[in-house]
């Protein structure tokens, strides 16, 4: 008798509550993350938004990039030996993470750059700090994609499928170039010129202003590169990093000394920051690696570009005699300071466990080169090894590399500057004396002087090139250098190594199949090439011209 | 009709809705349909750990469900006193608004959502055959059964066809092997050699990026264009299909008084598989060990090898450079069970209050014949190594019912 009444009350209930299901019933709100609706309403949100865009900040990867020039090698295959050589095509992975990386990056940029004014009741200058260091970092990675590519899709507002410009065509390098250098000219009159503490890393007035220097030298625009250098140097605040001791003031800066949380380096004016136990890399560890061999290994044409003490290059120099050289040691004498605090030279200490000596113990002072592979300490290709950016106490950890990658520093200003005045035929000794020999006073280098460069016979413009080359090993920026230089021929040479001779006889069984040049050094890659104009540039990759055909190739790739 | 005990005829449609992907998972986000904001990792800044917010992933509010429809016509007779049993089945199943992520231009700059992007059909068929009979004491059963389908990718909603190592175009299987083809390994004959210098330069097309790196012993890749180099965009083409073709199996019991027999045979008639990576391949990544049968690698003494030469850190004669030289024959014939058994006569057992005892042995994957790789299972058909096999297991038992 019960039973058609409960059925019908449970008719009722589901009718109800179908009925009071609205359009809308299952379309719920995220519970696990917070939805645009809800963002770009406080300064907070703004903050994150902002720390979020740093990620794209380069770090360590910065360093690998010396793989691309001639001043290091790893011999085992890598994508940036591969660049190097010229043997690729692109379908190298290595093309289309960086393509892929930079345009994350920059649609980060850009959500942050259209939505952030939506926030009310902020402060202007937080504000317009917010926006210098996102416009910053956008310009930052449209840097780097139009030097590896030239032409690159020029996007600056968000996309989405659908959108014409996903599959729009490549923006002119000049036009991508322009963009930048505006974006940068911005950035530099809203941001502040310093920071608080708790703020440290953030991009500066400075920064903008030195990349700005550095994007325009890289497209021959030396007026605005000349104007971007001096306006740093204006600012009064940066200067060289120094402890006093010429003998140690340059390599202390690539150690943990020189992090900027610890307030002595002044003169970093761009770096990755990294902490200990939150975020760490390998760097120190891979120049020497205490069971394998060395990732980076300093090439011989970077040992020979180090001058002498009395300013004079090793072909020139009384100082130096190769046909009199009997022993490894002998090529580290009366050279520029600068060659000591960045190739780990005899008597040095270092973190790679067992050297070349004749023992297979660990030893802390580093002797000789060590080529066989015992797992028993570092092993390098070509003889040398870097100190510079080695950390030994981080050598023996793997991963755990808490030192700042510098991406840009005031050396690099001076540098720029003296650069840029020389090719506008414009370069005095004044100059020289505020630019590079600065750098050579922190070292305790001969300075560099017009007058006497004349005398022997130097070219000024080619010195210029080599100081950069010799300050600035092992931070990445050889292969631009020579990209802008186009000194491509350099990469086409064979990458040798020290003289085979100077190996002792109990180590010469590992060394044996190496071939050597007519004067006896060790040739550890050959078969080489670059194009003009073709591998002035990357291909565009596989991937990304497989998904838009309008994107064309570059010259000598299609 | 005394010939025929049973017939009938089975026409079935449905209209499915299916919220998982082509790849058999759900949704990966949990709101694809909603663009959020989600915390990510940053730089240290102030010299602590910090953490951003951004949009990851691009959502795409239009987001449905798939739709599968499926026809189904199938026959059931049953002849000759219930002894032969034919059973035959054919459908189309059609899954409409596929969720698939339609690979986009990275100028878009984040992860791309799942689409409603294109129709896929499953064709195929089914057929079962059945005898059981008895010739006194000797009862026998046997079962055979062969089915086939064919994927087919119909259509992609107009996005264009994502070409990688699987491809998704439009004619072809879903997720269809692409790649090289290859011409074996090369031989010296296959070379000029400079007089003075000693240089080797091949006479077959390679690949720009390998100049000056090929040698005797290298993978010989096909020039499909004919323009005298190997590229990527213009040399490679579709060499295989993951999806099993004629899958069969048999079934048989057999018993005869006290003793029982069973076996199971299952199989494929055709497919296509890959063992990439340290599965396959040695020297080419670090902790890359070699196997027994790299042994069987060129040497100018062993021309006729397997392998190709020995090369370290160099995977240009991989299956990183996808190609039908490493694409593996998934067909195979496997014993998957096989059982005989003995019921012990229930008078000697009654004592013991014992109501049935059997003793048996059975056996599992006792025999497989297949010609892939060796150490892997045709039933996984790709896969790097780190898969476990399939075991052979051999159990002896006893069942007992107690009264």
């Amino acid at each position: 008798m019960h039973r058609p009444y409960i059925l019908f009350g449970i008719l009722v209930i589901l009718a109800s509550s179908i009925a009071g299901c609205t359009k809308d019933f299952l379309n719920r709100s995220a519970l696990d993350a917070i939805t645009s609706e809800q963002f770009w309403k406080t300064e907070a949100q703004l903050k994150l938004a902002v720390n979020g865009c740093y990620d794209y900040l380069k770090g360590k990867n910065v360093v690998d990039m010396e793989n691309l020039g001639d001043n290091t090698i790893y011999p085992p295959l890598s994508d940036y030996l591969n660049i190097s050589t010229g043997n690729y095509d692109f379908t190298l992975g290595t093309l289309n993470s960086e393509w892929v990386n930079q345009y994350k990056g920059i649609r980060r940029c850009n959500h942050f750059l259209e939505n952030y004014k939506k926030a009310q009741g902020i402060k202007d200058a937080t504000m317009n700090q917010y926006a210098g260091e996102v416009r910053f970092l956008r310009a930052f990675l449209y840097s780097y994609l139009s030097f590896f590519f030239g032409d690159v899709p020029l996007v600056t507002n968000t996309l989405n499928i659908g959108d014409e410009q996903v599959y729009g065509p490549r923006t002119p390098r000049a036009t991508v170039v322009d963009f930048i250098l505006q974006q940068l000219d911005s950035a530099a009159v809203e941001l502040p010129v310093s920071y608080g503490a708790a703020d440290l890393g953030r991009i500066t007035k400075g920064a903008a202003l030195g990349w700005k220097s550095r994007v325009a030298l890289f497209y021959g625009r030396y007026d605005v590169a000349e104007a971007a250098a001096k306006a740093v140097m204006d600012l009064n605040q940066y200067q060289l990093y120094s402890n006093g001791n010429t003998a140690t003031s340059y390599n202390e800066l690539f150690t943990q000394k020189g992090k900027l949380a610890g307030g002595a380096n002044k003169e970093t004016m761009l770096a990755r920051l990294y902490l200990l136990n939150v975020s760490m890399h390998n760097m120190s560890r891979e120049a020497q690696v205490p069971d394998q061999t060395a990732r980076f290994n300093p090439t011989k044409s970077l040992v020979d570009a180090y001058l002498c003490t009395d300013g004079m290059p090793v072909e020139k120099s009384p100082l130096y005699n190769e046909a009199a050289q009997t022993a490894y040691g002998d090529v580290f004498k009366n050279r520029d300071p600068r060659m000591q605090q960045t190739i780990l030279t005899p008597g040095a200490r270092w973190g790679g466990k067992d050297d070349g000596d004749a023992d297979a113990n660990p030893a802390d002072i580093y002797n000789l080169p060590k080529f066989n592979s015992d797992k028993k300490g570092c092993v390098t290709a070509t003889g040398y090894y870097f100190t510079k950016y080695v950390d030994i106490a981080a050598v023996a950890t793997y991963n755990k590399d808490p030192n700042d990658i510098h991406i840009m520093r005031y050396a690099e200003v001076l540098l720029n500057y003296a650069e840029a005045r020389e090719m506008q035929g414009k370069l005095t000794q004044a100059d020289l004396d505020i630019s590079i020999n600065l750098l050579r006073d922190r070292v305790g280098m001969h300075h560099m002087i017009i007058s006497e460069l004349n005398n022997w016979g130097m070219d000024l413009r080619e010195e210029i090139r080599r100081e950069r080359r010799i300050e600035l090993a092992l931070e990445g920026q050889r292969y631009f250098d020579l990209l802008r230089w186009k000194k491509g021929a350099l990469l086409a040479q064979d990458v040798k190594g020290m003289k085979k001779a100077f190996i002792p006889d109990y180590m010469q069984p590992y060394v044996a199949a190496v071939p050597v040049d007519a004067g006896g050094y060790m040739i550890i890659n050959s078969n080489r090439r670059f194009a003009d104009p073709k591998n002035y540039l990357w291909p565009i990759p596989l991937t990304q011209v497989q998904r838009n055909i309008d994107l064309g190739q570059n010259p000598g790739w299609e | 009709m005394r010939w025929l005990n049973e017939g009938k005829l089975r026409v079935s449609y449905g209209d499915l809705g299916n919220q998982y992907g082509a790849d058999g998972t759900a949704y990966s986000e949990w709101y694809p349909y909603q663009q959020v904001v989600t915390g990510v990792s940053t730089m240290p800044i102030g010299n602590v750990q910090t953490r951003g917010l951004a949009q990851t992933n691009l959502a795409n509010p239009l987001l449905r469900w798939e739709k599968v429809n499926m026809l189904n016509l199938g026959v059931d007779f049953a002849f000759l006193n219930n002894r032969l049993s034919v059973t035959a089945d054919w459908f189309n199943k059609r899954t409409i608004d596929i969720q698939l992520k339609v690979p986009q231009p990275d100028v878009l700059g984040l992860e791309v959502p799942d689409q409603n992007a294109g129709n896929v059909s499953n064709k195929g068929w089914e057929i079962s055959l059945g005898w059981n009979d008895h010739i006194q004491d000797f009862t026998y059963g046997l079962t055979a059964q062969l089915s086939d389908v064919r994927n087919r990718v119909e259509d992609l909603g107009g996005a264009p066809p994502v070409l990688d190592n699987r491809i998704r175009q439009v004619g072809y299987p879903i997720d269809a092997f692409y790649g090289y083809r290859t011409d074996g390994l090369a031989q010296e004959a296959d070379f000029t050699k400079d007089a003075t210098t000693g240089a080797l330069t091949p006479k077959f097309a390679i690949f720009d990026a390998d100049l000056g790196k090929v040698a005797p012993g290298d993978l010989k890749y096909r020039d499909l264009n004919g323009d005298g180099k190997i590229t990527a965009d213009k040399d490679r083409e579709v060499i295989g299909n993951a999806f099993p073709r004629y899958t069969y199996s048999l079934r048989g019991n057999m018993g005869w008084k006290n003793i029982d027999f069973s076996f199971f045979l299952q199989g494929v008639g055709k497919g296509n598989g890959y063992v990439g990576s340290i599965g396959i391949h040695t020297f080419q990544a670090y902790g890359s060990y070699p196997q027994e049968v790299h042994r069987d690698h060129w040497t100018p003494e062993n021309t006729d090898a397997w392998y190709p030469r020995f090369t370290f850190l160099d995977t240009r004669n991989t299956t990183a450079r996808q190609s039908d030289y490493w694409l593996q024959n998934a067909a195979y014939l496997r014993l998957k069970n096989i059982q005989i058994g003995y019921t012990l006569p229930s008078r000697w057992l009654s004592k013991a209050r014992i109501q049935r005892l059997r003793a048996y042995v059975s056996a599992d994957n006792l025999l497989t014949k297949t010609k892939f790789f060796y150490a892997y299972d045709p039933e996984t058909v790709t896969t790097s190594g780190g898969e476990y096999p399939q075991i052979k297991t051999v159990v002896f038992g006893i069942n007992v019912n107690f009264k």
